[in-house]
């Protein structure tokens, strides 16, 4: 008894050690105080890619070796006018003007879901799955020890306990790593927004990480004017 | 039978009742509710003829969830295609639903609206209690609405997404049907924002009255 209530203790242990990922709430500031910013009639944008310091406090986790780097975008509308903002026409720009997209919401989860980060946290949700089982079926063998039938036991423990034995449940735990890793991301995905006059609006864009990038290309639609303006902002 | 042998059915129970899968379409409402009529605010339709365009990915668009050997079906592109028609009719004075992302070359239509499903998502968690059957589920949508002239201009656009969480807990079967309560909630609440957006937009506001300066 003493062995398996040792075995369960570690097992439950283990079974946290996985990286959370988890959007915080971090401060915005106004838009024009960020290394890269815009501003035309009375609309300020602001753009600031994430530090490996800085992703850490914001998601939990350090994105980098995702092939992801987050860029923060804030916007502040004091002008009369409405602006629509797509996450699609916002680029990043190299010094040999090479324009690098932004990734969609389900290329940054794939991404994170395919690299060692994303790797961990599915070890991390399996091994609480198969702890379950394993526990169920360590309590189960008490049940069956006391019943004299430890084999009995054990199966019954994994069967009620455990999700049918544990490899099922892994299975399934892949899967939600990927539901959590977008849940997280598209609370705080910039997506396309329409930007009303007096409103502030803030979210992430996730770029391709290792760029030099330069600038960003993004494309302001001012819709009261039916008028489009590409604009460079310099990233140094 | 002995105990091993009990133990083992037991075990393997739920591996043989994977392979019986049973299909509910879980319910979704084709009404608008009262967040959206709050959104509305007065209603009194503007002097604007508008064609609806909601394309076949938009209108077909479904999505499933397994629970429990029970696949859970729902028809979110039909509840929200008849809640936008819906307030749109509210909203506009004259509203047609159109086949193709473009308007009739005459007739009463001044300006398209065209609207894409942009992202959907659901989960659902059903688990018996001791007379009841709890049910727990959220549903994700996020849709974007353009609003386009005869030529071709972007007057108005509408960005929305809506999470929803929803627990209820029902008498036997009916547990079931609860399983679209948060997809229910959450297309209410896109549609209401959209239609706050659009009492909201000063651009779609000129536009109408740019379009009555012309008719009179």
């Amino acid at each position: 008894m003493k062995r398996l209530a040792a075995i369960c203790a570690v097992l439950i242990v283990v079974g946290g050690c996985g990286p959370s990922f988890q959007s915080n709430i971090t401060p915005i500031r106004p838009p024009s105080s960020y290394p890269a910013s815009h501003q035309q009639d009375g609309l300020q944008i602001g753009f600031d890619v994430l530090s490996p310091a800085e992703q850490v406090e914001h998601f939990g986790v350090d994105m980098t070796n995702a092939d992801v780097v987050p860029l923060r975008v804030v916007v502040r509308n004091d002008g009369t006018e409405e602006f629509y903002v797509q996450a699609e026409q916002i680029f990043g720009k190299t010094a040999n003007g090479d324009l690098y997209p932004a990734y969609r919401l389900d290329q940054s989860v794939a991404r994170v879901r395919q690299s060692e980060l994303g790797k961990a946290m599915a070890r991390g949700a399996a091994t609480g799955i198969i702890v379950g089982a394993v526990v169920g079926a360590a309590a189960g063998a008490a049940i069956g020890g006391a019943v004299d039938s430890p084999a009995a036991g054990a199966a019954l423990g994994a069967a009620t306990g455990g999700t049918a034995g544990g490899l099922s449940g892994a299975s399934a735990a892949a899967d939600a790593t990927s539901r959590a890793i977008k849940s997280e991301l598209r609370k705080v995905d910039w997506g396309n927004r329409v930007i009303y006059p007096g409103r502030i609006e803030h979210g992430f864009l996730f770029l391709k990480s290792g760029v030099a990038y330069e600038a960003l290309e993004v494309l302001l639609y001012n819709v009261n004017q039916r008028r489009n303006t590409r604009v460079a902002i310099d990233l140094r | 039978m002995g105990r091993c042998g009990v133990a083992a059915i037991l075990a393997a129970l739920p591996l043989v009742l994977a392979g019986c899968e049973g299909q509910v379409n879980a319910r979704l409402d084709n009404s608008i509710g009262l967040a959206t009529y709050e959104n509305i605010g007065m209603i009194e339709r503007k002097p604007l003829g508008v064609g609806l365009v909601l394309g076949e990915e938009v209108r077909a668009a479904k999505t499933e969830v397994v629970v429990h050997n029970i696949r859970y079906h729902m028809a979110v592109g039909e509840a929200l295609a008849s809640r936008l028609m819906y307030a749109l009719v509210l909203q506009f004075e004259r509203v047609q639903l159109l086949g193709e992302p473009m308007l009739p070359a005459d007739g009463p239509l001044d300006a398209v609206m065209l609207v894409t499903l942009k992202d959907l998502d659901a989960s659902v968690s059903i688990s018996p209690k001791w007379n009841t059957v709890a049910t727990e589920s959220s549903g994700w949508i996020e849709v974007e609405a353009v609003l386009k002239d005869r030529n071709n201009q972007i007057v108005w656009v509408g960005t929305s997404r809506a999470e929803a969480e929803a627990a209820e807990e029902s008498i036997g079967l009916a547990g079931a049907q609860d399983a679209g309560s948060a997809m229910n909630a959450a297309i209410e609440k896109t549609v209401a924002r959209l239609v706050a957006q659009l009492a909201q937009s000063g651009s779609l506001r000129d536009f109408i009255a740019q379009h009555r300066g012309a008719e009179s």
